[in-house]
């Protein structure tokens, strides 16, 4: 055959090679805030390692126990002790760096096939992961947030819960929000709302001819909120994962950094933001990755050890590289609706003070009618519980459910299929 | 880290993560140091749960909106 090749580069050449994984020079993001935040807590560590016992040691409650025993074991072995504490905490370092190495160079490269899209408009695409499905099989609209990329709903073939809820026999319809190009960048949290989730939701009503159940994930629950809300003819069944709401009533690092931020002029917070998007066309990838890094400084540090210590077999070890390619592959924000979420969210606390202005009229969680579900984790950093459980809690007869998992557990985690899933399905389907 | 996770640092796991490095202290020194770098980052973890409110002794006000 013309062109063909002989036989034994056919042979040589094998199987056409899958896509190349991502580069992850300078992985993860912010990789010197990262080292420099362990270095630090190392630092200290050392520092404070002869006082481990004393009361006034700051160790948390849950943490006391074994931290003021290790102090009096330290004090039994003498003048070694704080040398023996420096050299374990720079080879805890080397284990750190060797799971970002790990990490940097892993094969791994999503490929997973994208399923059609059924709708579009802008960067906004609405994803049909249910098209094989039966006839008036229930559909489920899913939202994910603003500020990450849509497909952790996505991530992996063994960790899919869109595919997953498609195999279930739902149809599940992804609302991808795209990058915000030229006219998103002007968009507010409003206009997202007006002109690209409400058309999506009419769509979606329209091609399945029913109304979708709507399952809102993270910022996106917020949003699935307002819908069910304010269409109650678009949404059969309301269900959120992770959904932040009051932030009056944040926890952890997290609200101390927003009662800091409230100490701010909202106005000199507005212009940075709206600055920085007249400057550089949206908010920046790296704005976000070092807020999210700044509320659980070490989380790097521990999280990688852990990597470097899994066996090259252990399937954990590919769901980590591609959760990571995820959460480093941010996105940027256009500069309105970043500055609605700062001020408007975080600051002003417009959403659980009923302030919240979508499309004219504020948000009233009160008005939903449909039957709602929500899952709200303990160990939730994004939306820690107590934040995130104002929503249901704030929405007649809503259900509550506490997986024990984080915010992306609750997507990808290994326990994320028995703690929500399942749930997850069986109120989609009815129960 | 999670409560109770263990990270196999004793003695005999960081003799052995060592390589060729010269022990730098006692096995008893080492196996404390382990554990009390085990409480540390818990300890962390509990700090970005909690807050500086948690530990009013070290912080205070941060949180007081």
């Amino acid at each position: 055959m013309v062109g063909a090749p002989p036989p034994e580069a056919e042979a040589a050449s094998g199987p056409a090679p899958g896509p190349a994984p991502p580069d992850r020079r300078g992985l993860p993001s912010p990789l010197l805030v990262h080292l420099a935040a362990a270095s630090a807590s190392y630092g200290t560590a050392i520092a404070m390692a002869s006082a481990a016992d004393d009361p006034r040691f700051p160790w948390a409650p849950d943490a006391r126990p074994e931290g003021r025993a290790s102090g009096q074991d330290m004090r039994a072995t003498g003048e070694e002790a704080p040398f023996a504490v420096a050299a374990e905490a720079a080879r805890r370092l080397r284990e750190m760096i060797a799971g970002i190495e790990r990490y940097q160079a892993h094969p791994w490269a999503r490929a997973l096939p994208e399923p059609p899209a059924v709708w579009s408009s802008g960067s906004a695409r609405l994803l049909d992961y249910g098209a094989g499905a039966p006839p008036g099989a229930t559909a489920v609209m899913v939202t994910p947030s603003l500020v990450n990329r849509a497909y952790i709903l996505d991530l992996h073939p063994d960790r899919s819960l869109l595919r997953w809820l498609a195999g279930q026999g739902f149809r599940p319809l992804l609302l991808d929000w795209g990058l915000p190009e030229r006219e998103e960048q002007g968009f507010d949290l409003s206009a997202y709302f007006a002109a690209r989730m409400l058309p999506a939701a009419e769509a979606a009503a329209e091609l399945t001819g029913q109304a979708p159940a709507a399952l809102g994930y993270c910022m996106g629950g917020a949003f699935a909120a307002a819908l069910a809300a304010r269409r109650p003819d678009l949404v059969s069944r309301l269900a959120l994962i992770g959904a932040p709401w009051d932030f009056g009533r944040l926890s952890g690092l997290g609200g101390a950094i927003a009662a800091l931020a409230a100490k701010e002029d909202p106005a000199t917070i507005s212009a940075r933001l709206m600055g920085l998007g007249e400057a550089l066309g949206a908010v920046p990838v790296d704005a976000l990755q070092l807020l999210f890094a700044a509320l659980d400084p070490t989380l790097a540090l521990r999280k990688f050890r852990r990597f470097a210590a899994l066996a090259e077999d252990d399937p954990a070890v590919e769901i980590f590289a591609a959760t990571e390619d995820w959460l480093n592959d941010g996105v940027t924000m256009a500069a309105p609706a970043a500055r609605d979420v700062a001020v408007g969210w975080y600051m002003r606390n417009l959403t659980a003070r009923g302030e919240w202005i979508l499309d004219g009229e504020p948000v009233v969680p009160e008005a939903v009618e449909a039957p709602t579900l929500a899952f709200c984790s303990a160990s939730d950093r994004i939306a820690p519980p107590d934040c995130a459980e104002a929503l249901p809690r704030a929405i007649p007869g809503a259900r509550l459910r506490r997986p024990r998992t984080g915010h992306v557990g609750m997507i990808v985690g290994s326990s994320a299929e028995r703690e929500v899933w399942r749930p997850l399905a069986r109120f989609i389907g009815g129960e | 880290m999670a409560r109770g996770e263990s990270n196999g640092h004793g003695a005999e796991a960081q003799a052995g993560a060592a390589g060729t490095e010269r022990p730098a202290a006692g096995d008893a020194a080492r196996a404390a140091a382990g554990r009390y770098l085990d409480a540390w980052e818990f300890n962390q973890s509990e700090v970005s749960r909690l807050g500086p409110a948690a530990f009013p002794a070290v912080v205070g006000g941060l949180s007081g909106r």
